[in-house]
């Protein structure tokens, strides 16, 4: 599977992974269809029943290519490990580009790992959630940047096209009554269709894509859910919808009281609850994926300076409501006394500068991007096995 | 910068943003010399990380590869 993958290729993908390795790899089609009709798939790999429930996602943004294909092939080097008994290698490769020639050396995950992961967890991964908006993106350069699915514009003839599928789902996706004014000025979030970005969509959970991957959320009760995008160097943590505390569990977005009272910024008066124990697990296991990173990049510091991602909350310059890691990470609170923990990131990876290309890195730097990724989701896995 | 998103041709990665000091804050993004205009003339500061002609190559390339591989999805 060579990178930049059409969505044809990411179907066939999943297909051959299913076919060579039965008994280890199922295919399974999504419950919902996207709008233009693609039936959508993911693929269930590992222990099975009792295994420790995971889910990785790619692809809701249409225009951030190499998500998709690095969590395909992660699963490819994963399986193909396992059935050899051999460790999962991440290859060397070299920055050519004129006035870099950067060495990033070869990475061995031991075999005893891949087996403690594959046996231990039972890993479903939704590398493409978003079929329509990359086809759309990937149609012509022209259209490389569109971000949303390609819901049918509500007026026929109008121009208005499309969701931002992580704004749509079902947590705080009401921003205007879920904030004061300075939070709606300040979110992230538009009730606009005509918006080209962050269109929340005509109601929380509208969309058959984002339905797709609460449902699988829900239904396979995933403790561990990592859902990829690009770009900007980031592991992010909940909460994206306020800044976090730790001292008042009645300042949650559970509670109606402060429906149109949240500020949504850092230092305001609200803070969204996150109990300290949970705080700091999501802190550990993203380090450790930083530091998998940093330590994969081997002795020369250009490599190791351009493998630093930052660790942070998703809350940064203003806040998101809807997004598909701060959901995820809200299903442990809601009203049922057998949820678990559940630990959510969302991992913006690659960079704008540095030649790797932003939202489409071309292939010559692609491998750059895909080794790291590998070698952070092996140290999440592993955190997740235990 | 909500009204960002607002700019016609200005498609920037909110996760991007980081803090340059108390006042400043540094966002990237892909924008159309149009959006330039219009960012400029709001003050503004924009440092250009890939020149448009580069970026018009680097597309090629990818629609290029993009465009065999469907020829040859349509054949099989």
């Amino acid at each position: 599977m060579a990178y930049p993958s059409t969505v044809g290729a990411i179907e066939d993908e999943l297909a051959r992974l299913a076919a060579d390795h039965p008994g280890l790899c199922t295919r399974t089609v999504a419950p919902h269809r996207s709008h233009e009709g693609r039936s959508i798939s993911y693929v269930t790999m590992g222990g099975g029943d009792g295994g420790r429930p995971v889910f990785l996602t790619g692809g809701m943004h249409a225009r951030e290519w190499a998500p998709p294909d690095v969590l395909l092939t992660l699963l490819d080097r994963l399986l193909r490990a396992y059935e050899a008994g051999a460790d999962l290698v991440v290859p060397a490769f070299t920055d050519t580009a004129p006035a870099r020639d950067i060495a990033y050396p070869e990475v061995a995950i031991a075999a005893a790992d891949v087996k403690r992961v594959v046996e231990r967890l039972d890993l479903s991964v939704l590398a493409l959630i978003n079929p329509d908006g990359r086809a759309f993106s990937q149609s012509s350069a022209a259209n490389a940047m569109w971000r949303k699915n390609r819901r049918p514009p509500a007026t026929a003839g109008t121009a208005c096209r499309g969701v931002d599928l992580n704004r749509n789902f079902d947590l705080a996706w009401d921003f205007e009554r879920y904030y004061d004014d300075a939070g709606d000025i300040a979110v992230s979030a538009s009730n606009d269709p005509c918006d080209f970005q962050v269109y929340v969509g005509p109601g929380a959970l509208s969309e058959p894509e984002s339905r797709n991957v609460a449902s699988i959320l829900r239904e396979r009760r995933a403790e561990f859910y990592i859902d990829v995008h690009s770009f900007s160097r980031k592991i992010l943590f909940p909460w994206g919808m306020d800044s976090n505390q730790s001292r008042d569990p009645s300042q949650s977005f559970r509670n109606p009281a402060y429906d149109g009272r949240r500020d949504g910024g850092p230092g305001g008066p609200y803070g969204e609850f996150i109990p300290r124990d949970l705080l700091d697990e999501h802190v550990r296991i993203g380090t450790a994926m930083h530091d998998a990173m940093v330590d994969g990049a081997g002795d020369d510091p250009r490599a190791r300076a351009r493998s630093e991602y930052a660790v942070e909350p998703g809350l940064a310059l203003y806040p998101t409501t809807g997004t598909a890691s701060d959901y995820a990470a809200s299903l442990q609170f809601a009203d049922d006394p057998s949820a678990e923990r559940i630990i959510a990131y969302t991992l913006e990876i690659g960079m704008d500068t540095d030649g790797e290309g932003g939202f489409q890195p071309v292939p010559a730097i692609y491998p750059k991007i895909e080794r790291e990724v590998h070698l952070a989701l092996m140290a999440f896995l592993s955190a997740a096995a235990g | 910068m909500r009204r960002l998103g607002e700019v016609d041709g200005l498609n920037f990665e909110r996760t991007s943003a980081r803090r340059l000091d108390d006042d400043r804050w540094q966002v990237s993004g892909y924008a159309t010399d149009e959006a330039l205009a219009a960012l400029r003339e709001r003050g503004l500061e924009i440092e250009a990380v890939v020149e448009q002609a580069d970026l018009a190559d680097q597309h090629d390339v990818l629609y290029t590869k993009l465009d065999e591989d469907r020829a040859r999805e349509a054949q099989s």
